[in-house]
């Protein structure tokens, strides 16, 4: 069994790109892969709650999440350094546990790959 | 070894292409196999068929084709694919549009090619712009 | 050991902070401008820095070409890819 990390760095309805991030990490744990999610730099906007995609006529990007759970995805890390340069304290944030950068290092180092790191 | 490549980068419009081809001529020249290009996000349009390459700039599609001559599987993310509008036969007659534009070489595949690729290879490398 | 490819400035800023001190990068693409601004000891891919006019002597930077890419890349596992 692989474990692969997902990192989303990107904020949600422009790019999209966390969505299907999201997609992705569910098809590696269909896969049997052992997932993680981390979300740093503006992708942390992706767990503020109380989205409302439908007014941008967009699927909601929480909703999704949620779906992760169906898939017994439950690493869900966030990027403690990313929270703090933009104002935003964990708990105003959807659940995922806070990671400092050390423990980011440790991560990374562990993973047989890191899918979109770089997005 | 065995690599997969991602490219998530459109041309003339990122280097993905290109750093993918270096890479991937580069490695099959030292007897490493490259199990798998993956095609994700903008870098689907690598497979549109209709580029016509400007005089004097790396002709990408002949580099790729070169490539699926040699058995590598060009594979393409087809969510990804058919919303830029690179479709082949079979998306062009479910969506009813008027040609179908996947380039020889390239197929459309699902996420789970990508995920199967990453968890088969000894490794996974991505190109994102 | 893990293996870090940088695409751009903000990538290498991400990558200094998450990498473990013994890993090396890669400088690819437009992350070869860093060269002009950083002195840290790193591999830049020839190509990509020549073609943006990007010369370095520094004695911690080390060319290659692609060929030697793909031996960083066989030595070190995860691969991961930098460009916020």
């Amino acid at each position: 069994m692989k474990k692969l990390l997902f990192v989303i760095s990107a904020p949600p309805y422009t790019s999209k790109r966390g969505t299907a991030q999201l997609e992705a990490a569910m098809v590696a744990a269909a896969f049997d892969a052992e997932v993680s999610l981390v979300f740093r730099g503006d992708g942390i906007w992706s767990l503020l709650p109380d989205q409302s995609a439908q007014q941008v006529g967009q699927r909601s990007f929480a909703k999704v999440l949620q779906a992760l759970g169906d898939y017994e995805v439950d690493q869900l890390y966030v990027c403690l350094d990313s929270l703090a340069s933009r104002g935003v304290e964990a708990a105003e944030l959807m659940q995922a546990e806070g990671l400092d950068l050390a423990a980011q290092q440790l991560l990374l180092a562990e993973q047989d790959a890191v899918i979109g790191a770089a997005l | 070894m065995n690599f997969v490549l991602a490219v998530h980068g459109a041309p003339h419009n990122s280097n993905s292409g290109e750093h993918a081809i270096g890479f991937a001529n580069a490695a099959i020249a030292q007897g490493h196999r490259i199990e798998r290009v993956f095609f994700y996000h903008d870098g689907v349009l690598h497979g549109l068929n209709s580029q016509v390459t400007p005089q004097g700039e790396n002709d990408l599609c002949k580099a790729w084709s070169e490539l699926a001559d040699q058995g590598i599987e060009l594979a393409v993310c087809i969510a990804s694919a058919i919303k830029r509008g690179v479709i082949n036969a079979e998306e062009q007659a479910r969506y009813e549009k008027t040609s179908h534009t996947l380039a020889p070489g390239f197929e459309l595949v699902g996420l789970g090619q990508l995920v199967a690729g990453i968890q088969y290879a000894d490794r996974y490398i991505e190109f994102p712009q | 050991m893990t293996l870090h490819l940088v695409f751009n400035l903000q990538g290498l800023e991400s990558c200094l902070q998450r990498r473990q001190p013994a890993d090396p990068i890669v400088l690819m693409g437009d992350g070869t401008y860093a060269l002009s601004q950083s002195d840290i000891e790193c591999f830049v891919l020839r190509e990509d820095a020549a073609a943006r006019g990007i010369t370095s002597n520094g004695k911690n930077i080390h060319g290659i070409d692609y060929a030697e890419f793909v031996e960083l890349s066989t030595d070190h596992n995860p691969v991961v890819s930098w460009a916020d």
